[in-house]
């Protein structure tokens, strides 16, 4: 699929494509570090935890990974940081801060692209930030 | 000495479909699922959670024509590896991907494939 499709979902953001499209892995294992397998809560699918779509689940996988809930998306040298979004209650991707303090994310099955902000995917698409966590590196 | 089959006798063995326990799906249907594949496979749903996007309408309907679509869902995960998991697993209760290959797209592929083979769908 021609990528003018994220102009069209997330107008006004700066990014740029850093990967091709590739249904191998997704935003969840992006985030985690792991670009050959997809988590998902559905059967069949890599998960850790209680299965199912509310976001308290992936908030849960999260911390299972080591990761806590903080309350700035500022770069902290320390600490890898990561964006969990959600659309009514329920959880529709996430997001990875990298070193430089730029945000690397796996749009479902299509491109990795690196933005500036969490929030610049919020929207109708996948839904707002619903909080930010944090893991020492 | 054995007998001689009759030529058309021939001909009428190579032409029966490959041999599975299910009948075969009908050109109407595989037409359809044709169109639906298409209309699933692009779009901006694919840039979303797979729980989301298999809540597409193409997909759904899939879902919708039942055991019948099962054959024609695995020939097309045979083609190409995509979603086509929580459509298998919907139709048909089935779970063969074994716990340490979950999320490896190939590997849930594999397993399918293999339960379909042991099926006689595929």
């Amino acid at each position: 699929m021609n990528s003018n499709w994220i102009d069209e979902e997330f107008p006004n953001i700066d990014y740029r494509i850093t990967s091709e499209q590739d249904n191998l892995y997704n935003c969840v294992a992006w985030a985690a570090g792991s670009s050959n397998d997809w988590w998902s809560h559905l059967e069949d699918y890599r998960w850790i935890g209680e299965r199912g779509p509310a976001i308290r689940n992936l908030v849960a996988l999260f911390i299972a990974l080591g990761y806590e809930e903080c309350e700035s998306d500022s770069r902290d040298a320390d600490y890898t940081k990561v964006a969990l979004y959600a659309k009514d209650g329920n959880w529709t991707h996430v997001t990875r801060q990298l070193p430089e303090g730029t945000w690397t994310s796996k749009l479902g099955d299509l491109e990795d692209i690196e933005h500036c902000f969490p929030n610049d995917l919020s929207g109708d698409f996948y839904g707002e930030v619903h909080c930010i966590m944090r893991r020492r590196r | 000495m054995t007998t001689k089959p009759e030529t058309s006798e021939i001909e009428s063995q190579s032409k029966k479909p490959k041999h599975n326990s299910h009948s075969s799906p009908p050109d109407e249907l595989r037409d359809e699922f044709a169109r639906l594949v298409t209309s699933w496979k692009t779009g901006h749903h694919r840039g979303l959670e797979v729980a989301r996007m298999v809540e597409h309408p193409a997909y759904q309907r899939i879902v919708e024509m039942g055991e019948q679509a099962v054959p024609l869902i695995l020939e097309e995960l045979e083609r190409e590896v995509d979603h086509w998991f929580p459509a298998l697993r919907q139709l048909t209760g089935a779970s063969p991907v074994p716990e340490e290959s979950k999320g490896n797209m190939a590997k849930m592929r594999d397993a399918w494939l293999g339960w379909g083979r042991d099926k006689e769908y595929i």
